[in-house]
């Protein structure tokens, strides 16, 4: 009887432990411990046994009985984990999240946002100005009276003869100097307008950042400073800057600053006319025309003013090629940014 | 401003190669925009040495050479009877392009190899020999092997400088030179000439403006001969930029851009009188100008005249009734100074520009009139013969010489640089500035006559910094107080709600803020509306933006257009920017910021989980009202949109008015006629708010709540009501009756259909209560909330739904 139990006790362990899912335990479970299971039988039959033998048979019985119940309860644990992985094996996770698509901003707000972020480090306030303006402070009170030349290098959009749309964000300048006295520090972002027709380098809207520092001693060395370090935490740390001579009515000394190429690194190429050079702003001291224009001591105030294009810069800096995209509000162009 | 540069040799004797003098006058103010070799294409032209000839086996003219470049020898075919074994010949090799656009490319000819060619001076368009090949004397620098141009020392260069506008005196090859001569210190060969008076002329010469032309001399030539100029001289007219005409109006020419002084030569022979004078023209009289077209001239144009007629427009174009033809034998020559205002006006009110006028209105050099005059006589009298009868100078007011000071110390501090009083006299000497005196405190000097742009003090600063060098003035930290400005609140909420609706899916346009006034039309404004005070462009480049925009909903529709052309269906579109009116109070048109936005398509179509199906008037709802949260705008609500915009579908747009009554704005369904005017598909839901109002509404101030110390209640009832209750209307009932226990209610379900009744719909709602100071009972709850339900059941005459 020893032997048969021992027998058993091989048997079934093993099959328990070779079961992959709870059916078959069950069916394991019933065939030996069922109502009329194997050892369930030998359990009732201890009583035809030898007197001597029946307590020891009946221990080892029991103890085999526990231990196979132990046992189908421990591998119902283990299938369990088991089937719980095998429903994650299923899962793939290469399939993309449930989230909602975000959307974008203008490549250009993105870039104007950056440079006026440069400048408020700097210590500037962004102020804002009307697109509409009078040509008294879009021409005048910046020192570019009627009939002058300099006239011509802005083609001007006019609604009559005292009302246009600016043509640059300067007149922020005038308006600002009439209503504050010095130190100032301000940056005037906003569209501008050139009757320019469209190509790939022109469009008759566009935007502009003007810049302006007025106090006791601002000086044109000052105003490299300022330029220099924008320009190189707008483009790169080691971008080559050069400032040269040019000419507005409202600056003098007027320059124009370059930046090293950032496409040929300044070997030349198409892009920069094979210069090596890529025009990005134009600056210059406060013309004293334009501080008498808005009645501050021309002896006491010095200043520098500076202006740039938001395109220029944004196509530079993502290598687009035509300005006319950033109006075509294609969302195949916009949603790269 | 074209500048060959063998012309600029003729005046100033520079040395650097042309690279460099075009990097150093671009860092001197004068921006070299483009250099362009005049023997373009010529680069592989190689000094050859024929070693060998044979005849061609095929062709009894031709001759197989073999030419040696020094370190290699080509085979190639040529047909000049004069060529020979030992000359020195330019090879011109494949890739060579010559004049005439003539590509070299390796050929057979005849079956015979041939890797170049053998060049004519003509065909290099260096000389005008074309019987024969180019033979080169042997002589220094003519070594086998050397590009050709550059072994002859012919390289010659166009330079194309773009000259700021106050510098008309740059715009000759005389004005550069004098800045080459200024940056280099090396003395300048001509153009100091002194002015000769000779003889008056036959001719009456009158001025009956003097304030318009300051001065006006004349020449008389007999004895010319009109016809072809020669070559060197039309090849640098070309090089200019200008096109020949005859010797004598292109010795004018050569003459204006070695100069920068306008000239004119009028036919004497045609002239009646023969007379001359300078009026301001007749009312009614026209003249037709040298292109050909006839002109009316206004009563305050000046004009050049012979007794009768006027013969030319002053300082803008000549009269063809004058005009120098090959039938030419007598010509007057005019050099005058006219009044730049006045040049400018009649140029833009003819729209006429040419290099005369361009001059002109900038301002030439009073004292270079005579000086130009005498330089066209003598290249007339070379290249079309004739000789002077006389010239005339009138000048009735005689330009007198500025003087203009300068403080070192300002001029040192404004550019931030410590030179001497010394230094600084130099370098403005050296511009041809006569400095009368030099001390520390002050430098008085005397401006030369072709510099009308210094007038000032900060004038001479600009030349001492622009001629110090602006690579050569320290880059330092700006010297200037610290500005305590708040920056303007707006700012920050712009980039707050752009930042918002990107998250919310929504991509930012930006259109122009012009449009046609059909797109405005399409949205079906009545005229009364404030946005048909249409504001408009005087000279608009077309009619498509000929107005300036007084919503944004139609920008947002061109951009649904363009998409939809490019099959992007699904948009989720916003435009912040400004619109405008037209206004009759202040002087300028009213501006208002406003933003847009726009959702059409299908609901993250491209998403393999979420929601979808079509985009409806709820999804943009959601967006306001996350984008409100956000930039904390509360106690708002949605009314009805009466009368409603014309651009919304009729009752399906809504207005939402903030607390005080002020609109912020409207959304709601795009009407079908609008959709139709653009040829988009719908349906498309806008949204269409006052940056002010929002501005306005939103609050800046977070001021903190104490956390709940007890928990909350909640309880959830469905209500049937009838379909004409809006929630709106059932929340404000709700608030006016709400006991004080109640926080809030939302709507959590909205269901029409069996069993609710027709016309009737189940809202549930969920109650949250809770009491600040206690713990709320079961039962207290229960009882707050029944008597609650009860007079909402009552008021709306609504039921319970089980
Ligand atoms: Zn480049």
């Amino acid at each position: 009887m020893r032997d048969r139990l021992d027998k058993i006790r091989a048997q079934v362990l093993e099959a328990i432990d070779s079961t992959s899912d709870e059916k078959a335990l069950e069916d394991i479970r019933v065939r030996v411990l069922g109502r009329k299971g194997e050892l369930t039988l030998i359990l009732k039959t201890i009583g035809r046994l030898p007197l001597e033998e029946r307590p020891e048979i009946g221990r080892l019985a029991n103890r085999l009985k526990e231990e196979i119940e132990e046992s189908i309860r421990a591998r119902k644990e283990v299938l369990r984990r088991l089937y719980r992985r095998s429903q994650i094996e299923g899962l793939d996770l290469t399939l993309p999240g449930r989230c909602r698509p975000l959307g974008s901003l203008h490549p250009i707000t993105q870039v104007m946002d950056e440079v006026c972020y440069i400048f408020e480090r700097m210590g500037f306030t962004v102020v804002h100005g009307p697109e509409i303006e009078l040509d008294f402070y879009n021409f005048e009170a910046l020192n570019i009276p009627p009939d002058h030349p300099a006239r011509d290098m802005q083609d001007t959009f006019y609604i009559d003869d005292k009302v246009l749309l600016r043509t640059h964000t300067s007149p922020i300048q005038a308006r600002v100097m009439e209503t504050q006295r010095p130190p100032l520090r301000i940056i005037a972002p906003g569209k501008v307008y050139r009757c320019d027709s469209s190509d790939t380098s022109h469009t008759p809207m566009f935007h502009q950042l003007e810049g302006l520092m007025v106090d006791r001693d601002v000086s044109f060395a000052g105003l490299k400073g300022v330029l220099t370090s924008f320009v190189q935490q707008v483009f790169d740390p080691d971008t080559h800057v050069r400032f040269r001579p040019s000419f507005f009515p409202f600056t003098e000394p007027s320059a124009e600053v370059d930046i090293q190429c950032v496409m040929c690194k300044g070997k030349g190429c198409r892009i920069c006319s094979h210069t090596g050079w890529l025009e990005v702003l134009g600056a210059g001291m406060v013309h004293p025309e334009v501080f008498r224009h808005v009645g501050y001591d021309t002896e006491r105030f010095t200043g520098f003013a500076f202006g740039l294009g938001i395109e220029r810069i944004a196509m530079l800096k993502f290598g687009i090629d035509d300005i006319r995209l950033f109006y075509d509000n294609d969302l195949r162009f916009l949603q790269q940014f | 401003m074209r500048i060959l540069t063998s012309w600029l040799k003729e005046f100033v004797a520079f040395k650097v190669p042309v690279k460099a003098l075009a990097e150093d006058l671009t860092m001197l103010g004068l921006e070299v925009e483009e250099i362009e070799s005049v023997h373009k294409g010529l680069d592989s032209v190689i000094i050859g040495h024929v070693e060998e000839t044979i005849p061609h086996p095929r062709a009894s003219h031709l001759k197989i050479c073999r030419v040696s470049l020094g370190r290699e020898e080509v085979q190639v075919v040529c047909g000049a009877p004069n060529v020979k074994e030992g000359q020195l010949v330019a090879l011109a090799r494949p890739g060579t392009v010559l004049p005439g656009d003539k590509v070299i490319r390796p050929t057979k000819i005849y079956g015979v190899r041939s890797e170049g060619m053998l060049c004519s001076g003509e065909e290099l368009g260096i000389g005008h020999d074309s019987t024969g090949i180019l033979v080169l004397e042997p002589g220094p620098g003519i070594n086998v092997g050397r590009p050709l141009i550059e072994a002859m020392g012919i390289d010659d260069w166009v330079l194309d400088i773009g000259v700021t506008a106050n510098r008309p005196d740059c715009l000759s090859v005389l004005g550069v030179a004098r800045e080459v001569s200024a940056m280099y210190d090396i003395p300048l060969y001509r153009g100091q000439g002194s002015e000769v008076r000779t003889q008056g002329s036959e001719i009456p010469i009158s001025i009956e403006n003097p304030e318009l032309c300051r001065r006006y001399a004349a020449a008389v030539m007999e004895g010319v001969k009109v016809g072809p100029s020669p070559d060197w001289l039309i090849t640098r007219l070309e090089a200019s930029g200008i096109r020949s005409i005859n010797n004598v109006v292109d010795a004018t020419n050569y003459v204006l851009m070695e100069y920068g002084q306008p000239l004119h030569a009028f036919d004497l022979d045609r002239l009646i009188g023969p007379e001359v004078m300078v009026r301001t023209a007749r009312s009614g009289e026209t003249i037709t100008t040298l292109d050909g077209r006839e002109r009316e001239l206004q009563s305050d144009m000046l004009v050049i005249a012979d007794r009768e007629r006027p013969i030319a427009i002053a300082g803008v174009m000549g009269g063809s009734e004058t005009e120098v033809d090959v039938d030419t034998g007598q010509i007057l020559l005019e050099s005058a100074w006219f009044t730049p205002v006045q040049i400018r006006r009649t140029s833009r009110a003819l729209k006429l520009s040419t290099e005369a006028s361009y001059r002109f209105e900038r301002g030439i050099d009073p004292n270079g009139v005579m000086r130009a005059l005498y330089r066209v006589i003598g290249l007339i009298a070379q290249i079309a013969g004739g000789h002077l009868v006389g010239t005339t100078d009138i000048y009735p007011r005689p330009y007198r010489d500025r003087e203009v000071s300068l403080r070192p110390q300002r001029a040192n501090r404004l550019i931030g640089i410590d030179i001497g009083s010394e230094k600084m006299a130099d370098l403005l000497k050296r511009i041809g500035i006569k400095v009368l005196y030099a001390g520390d405190k002050e430098i008085r000097a005397i401006v030369p006559s072709y510099r009308p742009d210094l007038k000032e003090e900060v004038d001479l600063i600009e030349e001492i910094a622009r001629l110090y060098g602006f690579s050569n003035i320290p880059t330092l930290a700006p010297r200037a107080r610290i500005v305590t400005q708040a920056p303007d609140p707006s700012q920050g909420l712009i980039k707050k709600i752009k930042n918002v609706l990107m998250a919310h899916g929504m991509t930012e346009v930006i259109s122009y803020s012009f449009v046609s006034p059909r797109d405005i039309d399409s949205l079906g404004f009545s005229r009364d509306d404030p946005r048909m005070q249409i504001v408009k462009i005087q000279n608009p480049l077309s009619d498509d933006q000929s107005v300036m925009r007084t919503n944004l909903i139609s920008s947002l529709m061109g951009a649904v257009a363009r998409n939809q052309a490019h099959r992007n269906q699904d948009l989720a579109l916003f435009e912040l920017g400004a619109v405008f009116y037209n206004s009759t109070s202040g002087e300028l048109p009213k501006e208002e910021q406003r933003l847009a936005l726009l959702y059409t398509g299908s609901r993250h179509s491209d998403l393999w989980s979420g929601p979808k199906g079509q985009i409806d008037i709820f999804d943009l709802k959601g967006v306001l009202e996350g984008l409100f949260q956000a930039i904390r705008v509360s106690e708002w609500k949605v009314v009805s949109n009466t009368p409603h915009d014309p651009f919304y579908l009729p009752g399906s747009s809504a207005r939402i008015v903030w607390r005080d009554g002020s609109v912020l704005g409207t959304f709601g369904e795009v009407a079908q006629d609008v959709l139709d005017a653009w040829d988009i598909n719908g349906p498309i839901f806008v949204s269409d708010l006052s940056m002010d109002s929002i501005e306005r509404a939103s609050c800046r101030q977070i001021t903190f709540c104490p956390l709940p110390r007890y928990p909350a209640v909640e309880r959830d009832t469905a209500i049937v009501v009838s379909d004409q209750v809006s929630v709106q209307d059932l929340m404000d009932y709700i608030s006016t009756k709400a006991p004080e226990v109640l926080e809030g209610v939302k709507v959590f379900d909205v269901y029409r259909g069996r069993p609710v009744p027709e016309g009737s719909k189940s809202i549930g709602l969920r109650f949250r209560y809770r009491a600040p100071d206690r713990t709320l009972s079961d039962q207290a709850v229960s009882k707050a909330h029944r008597r609650l339900i009860r007079s909402v059941l009552q008021y709306y005459k609504a039921e319970l739904r089980e």
